[in-house]
């Protein structure tokens, strides 16, 4: 497969974070760049599904798999629990029931699939509290 | 005039039946269901965490569920019981970190078994009110 389906339906999110002025230049796509960045910040780890059988139900007749299904781990790490919350706030106003658009795709709002408690991370050197939220939405051939 | 309506008596005797039978036949479809999630974690752990340098064999081999009743909903908890030696780590490869992306494994097989745990509930409820 030639297109660009799959990094469109990661875009489409990631698009969606830059916009919040919150947010704007402190959205990392699966890696924090060196040095460690100024806090708050919200690093998204993204996969990207396409469901066989029954879990893919929009699938076709002639078993084409057609819908896909795109997951982001959002993890909002600020210096405190209470940053945290106002970046996770930040984030589900950005994100939460939103239709991301892509181009040549009928697309379902974000969900909030889970939200974990900010816990406390020594592992880069500093120590920042980081708080998981995990969305995700599907599509179909429009 | 009149209506004559016949085989509701049966029905009747169906539907009299689900209170007593339901919980039971919901119960086993509950179980299976959190099983398959098991299961599929599991599977999908055992290469990721299962060996050096990230190794979790104790919350892969801790992986469980745990149904409960409350009323008329019937559930379960699945995952790695927080007194595992290793629960405390499981978030790592679950939602991954700062610096580790993670390898989920607990949601997408929830998702894989929706559709099938749906169509469980929905057969048990046909051979309940067929009397079955």
């Amino acid at each position: 497969m030639t297109d660009s389906l799959d990094n469109a339906h990661a875009q489409a999110v990631l698009s969606l974070l830059q916009a919040n002025g919150a947010l704007a230049g402190k959205v990392y796509d699966g890696v924090v760049p060196a040095p460690f960045p100024e806090l708050p910040f919200v690093l998204v780890y993204t996969s990207i599904e396409w469901p066989a059988g029954d879990a893919g139900m929009g699938n076709a007749f002639d078993h084409d798999s057609v819908t896909c299904r795109a997951t982001f781990i959002v993890h909002c790490v600020a210096a405190n629990s209470e940053a945290c919350r106002t970046v996770t706030m930040q984030v589900r106003e950005s994100l939460l029931d939103v239709a991301p658009a892509v181009t040549g795709r009928s697309c379902t709002r974000l969900t909030l699939d889970d939200a974990q408690p900010a816990v406390k991370d020594e592992t880069t050197g500093n120590v920042v509290m980081d708080a998981v939220v995990t969305y995700s939405y599907a599509s179909v051939p429009a | 005039m009149g209506v004559t309506v016949v085989g509701l008596d049966e029905l009747i005797r169906d539907l009299e039946a689900v209170p007593a039978k339901g919980p039971a036949k919901f119960r086993k479809v509950v179980s299976k269901g959190a099983l398959n999630v098991k299961m599929a974690w599991r599977r999908r752990w055992l290469p990721e965490i299962g060996r050096p340098p990230q190794n979790l064999p104790h919350a892969i081999r801790g992986l469980g569920y745990d149904t409960y009743e409350r009323g008329t909903r019937l559930g379960a908890h699945i995952g790695v019981h927080h007194l595992n030696p290793q629960a405390a780590l499981v978030h790592f490869p679950e939602f991954g970190s700062v610096n580790n992306p993670p390898t989920p494994a607990g949601m997408p097989s929830l998702l894989e078994e929706e559709p099938r745990f749906a169509q469980a509930v929905a057969d048990a409820a046909v051979d309940l009110l067929e009397g079955r």
